[in-house]
């Protein structure tokens, strides 16, 4: 872990003592293993945090020298982004609130409207930003296991305000009978919403009609068959796009 | 460079800190030569390991020196080990009280206890006083933090220390049997 943020132990030591210092009140000497362990990821994690946003946008030059005041330098720089972005992911969480649409469904809304305001309320920025806190039970169609704290959260809101843009912007008689035949209405079922809408509108964009679930299932197989024997890697992901988009045109009042 | 100059470094450190008290500490006829200290810094690093905790910059070591040297049952010729022990129940009872204490708050709890209730005895202390305190703590009592550690004891002492029909028994046997 140290080598990913670039700075050796002797060089981080000192910032976790510093920290300690901070999280103890200057009242207690010492701290247990596992409180050592949280403050130096906590550091760790500001680092990497400055060295993200330094390759993004390229403007602050970082970890230009060694030793321990380079690291403190980048840990502040980190620091001051985690806080950045807490903001940003606060403004989100307000923006997907405002007129949510979960379709009955009790998991999104646990996730979102019960989970990220807990999130809010007790992320430590400065002794735990690594911390994600929830657990994040809605799966979203994107992968975020690589990402923790509020780089996850931010990541998972953002895959949630797209979600409810597509929601939204769907056909909503087509919807709600695609969320009602997975069994998604007013239930507690674990799945995402807009792959069982999008997976609707696929097949009854094929056929132009409703059709039973083991039809579909041989219908999707014979599919992908035709689709792996026909299209390279490559050309296979530009020709979904194109025929996602074109479906997505037709059942959803969206262009991309 | 040695992998472990921060080590080395924080010992000198630390023996030159422990070798500065017997300035303080020479009046009530207590010194730490270069063995002891050596001896000290070698038990903290194994009370720390054996409590998992670590201790980043300043040590407590000189505040439990400056703390207990005042003490009726602390002499030279049991002052290291005296230190020893007290450092290994320090680091003890910070992870038993889950760093609700401060240092100085547990510092002074001990002390009193020490001098008051325990009479010298570090087994006592450390199996008896402290356990009920830190059982107290860990159930939630946080009234030390008014009275920084002192005065404690007394409301989590399962032993009465005053019988008053034993004191009128040993009076009369004493002055009129």
């Amino acid at each position: 872990m140290m080598a990913e943020c670039g700075y050796t132990m002797e060089e981080l030591v000192p910032l976790v003592g510093k920290l300690a210092g901070r999280y103890a009140g200057y009242e207690s000497s010492s701290v247990s293993y596992e409180k050592a362990q949280q403050l130096m990821e906590a550091v760790i994690y500001c680092i990497c945090e400055a060295q993200k946003a330094s390759e993004a946008n390229r403007t602050e030059v970082l970890h230009t020298g060694t030793g321990a005041k380079s690291a403190e330098r980048d840990y502040q720089i980190g620091l001051d982004k985690v806080k950045e972005k807490v903001n940003r992911a606060l403004q989100l969480f307000n923006r997907i609130t405002d007129n949510f649409y979960f379709a009955g469904n009790q998991v999104l809304a646990d996730t979102v409207l019960k989970g990220m305001p807990a999130f809010f309320k007790w992320y430590d920025i400065e002794y735990a930003p690594q911390d994600t806190i929830l657990t994040l039970d809605y799966p979203v169609l994107r992968d975020l296991t690589g990402y923790c704290g509020v780089d996850a959260i931010y990541e998972y809101l953002r895959c949630i305000e797209l979600e409810q843009y597509f929601l939204k912007h769907s056909d909503s008689k087509l919807t709600a009978q695609a969320l009602a035949r997975r069994g998604f209405g007013d239930s507690e079922q674990v799945g995402n919403l807009c792959e069982a809408v999008l997976e609707d509108m696929i097949y009854t964009s094929l056929q132009g009609r409703k059709m039973a679930e083991q039809e579909r299932n041989r219908l999707g197989d014979q599919i992908l068959e035709h689709l792996q024997k026909t299209f390279a890697q490559t050309e296979l992901t530009e020709y979904l796009k194109t025929a996602i988009n074109d479906i997505l045109h037709r059942y959803a009042c969206m262009t991309e | 460079m040695d992998e472990n100059w921060m080590e080395q470094f924080q010992k000198q450190n630390l023996t030159t800190q422990l070798l500065l008290t017997n300035q303080y500490t020479e009046k009530y006829g207590l010194v730490l030569t270069q063995e002891d200290t050596e001896l000290i810094l070698e038990g903290r690093k194994n009370a720390l390991q054996e409590q998992r905790r670590v201790e980043f910059g300043e040590s407590i070591l000189p505040r439990i020196i400056f703390e207990f040297c005042d003490s009726a049952y602390v002499r030279q010729d049991n002052y290291t080990q005296t230190l020893l022990r007290l450092q290994e129940i320090f680091f003890l009872y910070k992870n038993e009280m889950e760093d609700e204490i401060t240092d100085d708050e547990l510092l002074h709890f001990m002390k009193e206890q020490f001098e008051t209730i325990c009479y010298g005895d570090l087994e006592y202390l450390e199996g008896t006083c402290l356990t009920g305190f830190a059982e107290a703590i860990r159930a939630g009592y946080r009234g030390y933090k008014e009275s920084e550690g002192y005065g404690e004891y007394a409301q989590f002492d399962a032993v009465p220390r005053w019988d008053y029909n034993l004191y009128l028994e040993t009076l009369k046997e004493l002055f009129w049997e």
